[in-house]
């Protein structure tokens, strides 16, 4: 067996009295992609948002109990320094979300907290990221200019660069594709195939097509449980569980 | 067809009251400006005022809405950012914020005569302030604090909740966010409300009356000291700005000339509020186009 970077246990989210993750026991496999599929409103966001405690950030009145060990700590316990653990797992949203300003800084807002103040360091990095966001070839000679010119696929994988700028071991990435066109969105998954060589990808998805395209294992969410995870190809090709199948065939949801 | 008619009716009414506002604004400016304008000469604008005889100027009033507006400022913006911030991103949403919230808007509603009188007993008597420029643009503050805290408010809720995310996702504090991201997108906007309220501080006079007085001393301009009883930048003088000097010019002048002057102040008034408004949506375009795309 490999070995998981992520593992989550009895994990629970309410929102206020809302209880919306009811106990979930995943495990993230390093190298991996893992795709969590389900219908809307079954917690595979919050979930996603739990993984990075952004959830503590942005929803004050959420509750989390269980735990979620991450490189051998519980991160739910104490308080965990979310700075250092964002460093180490990135996050990339539904709708491409450059800030206002230059190519380049979006892509040095991130080591710019993490301590990396030199020019020239932060000229590799942009470098680098960009290249491995495939995005380099195209905005080299303009990274001075606003990420807002960008077309939406070219400011996703902006936003992509941006998040491995901070040289994570895991990406988050939630519906990454679901604003963008077929051609963006095919730009997209192609690179999170690269990716996989350098990280561990999390990704949350509403086609199951993509799931299927992309992710090694898949994990199916329904209600705020988790019904079934497995290897993708099993996963689609002999669910085990009645739910499962139904969703994949498109019964509900 | 009947659907057609009250579709047609409808568009036609809110035509029409759009259009009264701007006709009842162009004839009022119209008027003014008209009258005032003749009276307004660069002599009618650097003399000083004179209190019995005929041809005074409006200098000093000019000098001092201007310098009282620059103190209040000094006071506002600092504060209304603060608690628009706190307002738009620290605040819970329990019993304490609903209260602020209450007093927030009790204070944008209070008759500015009132918070005038409110300056007279605490800054002016029980500071012992005076009748002063301090006095004066405390007042202000308290009159124009309402106002700012919910531009600052607003100006932050607007920038997208998705901004946020992308700055905390990469580790950033809160504090870090808000002012690497947050504020730099909501400059545009704060920048605009803090040049409109300029424009509403500037014209304000009811609450001027009492808080800075409606004299002025003999001011020196040379007079650099700001603790000389005769320098322009003592904050602790009397001060009566445009608006307190029309009023009083109308209600108890007795020079010859109160109608021209008191035309003519309102001329520069309204021309000084008009330059704000405009100057407003001008840098406020400005600066958008200058932060988004370098």
């Amino acid at each position: 067996m490999t070995d998981s970077i992520i593992k989550t246990e009895n994990l629970k989210v309410a929102y206020g009295e809302h209880q919306v993750i009811h106990g979930i026991d995943l495990e993230v496999i390093e190298g991996e992609v893992t795709a969590l599929i389900g219908p809307s409103g079954c917690g595979k966001s919050t979930l996603l948002q739990t993984l990075n405690l952004l959830i503590r950030s942005m929803s004050p009145n959420a509750t989390l109990s269980g735990t979620i060990t991450f490189s051998g700590k519980n991160i739910l316990k104490g308080k965990m320094d979310a700075l250092d653990l964002r460093k180490q797992i990135g996050m990339v949203f539904q709708k491409p979300n450059p800030f206002p300003k230059s190519i380049f800084e979006n892509v040095a807002y991130g080591p710019r907290v993490h301590g990396y103040k030199k020019k020239k360091q932060l000229q590799e990095i942009v470098e680098q990221t960009l290249t491995d966001a495939y995005l380099w070839d195209e905005v080299k000679d303009r990274l001075h200019e606003s990420a807002l010119e960008l077309s939406g696929g070219q400011q996703q994988r902006l936003c992509i660069a941006r998040a491995l700028a901070t040289k994570p071991d895991v990406l988050l990435m939630d519906e990454p594709t679901s604003a963008l066109d077929p051609v963006s969105t095919q730009g997209i998954e192609d690179l999170i195939q690269k990716l996989k060589e350098q990280y561990t990808v999390v990704m949350v998805t509403h086609q199951m097509e993509q799931a299927a395209r992309i992710s090694d294992t898949t994990a199916f969410l329904y209600m705020g449980q988790l019904i079934e995870v497995n290897d993708t190809t099993q996963l689609f090709f002999s669910p085990k569980r009645q739910q499962t199948e139904d969703y994949i065939t498109g019964k509900f949801g | 067809m009947n659907r057609k008619f009250t579709d047609k009716l409808a568009t036609a009414t809110f035509t029409f009251f759009a259009m009264m506002i701007v006709v009842i604004l162009t004839a009022l400016l119209g008027y003014v400006l008209y009258m005032g304008v003749q009276q307004v000469s660069w002599d009618f604008l650097t003399s000083k005022s004179s209190t019995f005889r005929a041809g005074g100027g409006i200098q000093d009033q000019v000098f001092n809405s201007f310098y009282i507006l620059l103190w209040t400022m000094v006071f506002t913006v600092p504060v209304g950012l603060a608690g628009g911030i706190y307002m738009a991103e620290y605040a819970r949403d329990n019993k304490l914020t609903a209260m602020i919230r209450i007093c927030i808007e009790t204070l944008a509603s209070m008759p500015s005569i009132v918070l005038g009188l409110f300056g007279l007993l605490v800054f002016v008597n029980a500071f012992d302030m005076g009748f002063s420029v301090l006095a004066g643009a405390l007042t202000l503050t308290i009159f124009n604090l309402p106002i700012m805290i919910r531009t600052c408010e607003n100006a932050m809720r607007s920038v997208p909740i998705q901004q946020k995310e992308a700055g905390m996702a990469l580790g950033y504090t809160r504090w870090r966010t808000i002012t690497t991201i947050l504020l730099p997108s909501a400059f545009p906007s704060i920048l605009t409300g803090i040049i409109l309220s300029a424009g509403l501080v500037f014209g304000e006079a009811a609450a001027l009356l009492y808080s800075a007085g409606m004299t002025s001393p003999n001011l020196d301009y040379g007079n650099w000291n700001p603790f000389s009883e005769t320098s322009p930048l003592n904050i602790m003088r009397p001060a009566e700005t445009l608006s307190v000097h029309i009023w009083k010019v109308n209600s108890e002048g007795i020079m010859p000339d109160i109608r021209e002057i008191a035309d003519g102040g309102a001329a520069v008034l309204v021309t000084a509020i008009l330059i704000f408004n405009i100057g407003a949506r001008m840098i406020g375009t400005w600066i958008h186009r200058k932060f988004t795309s370098k």
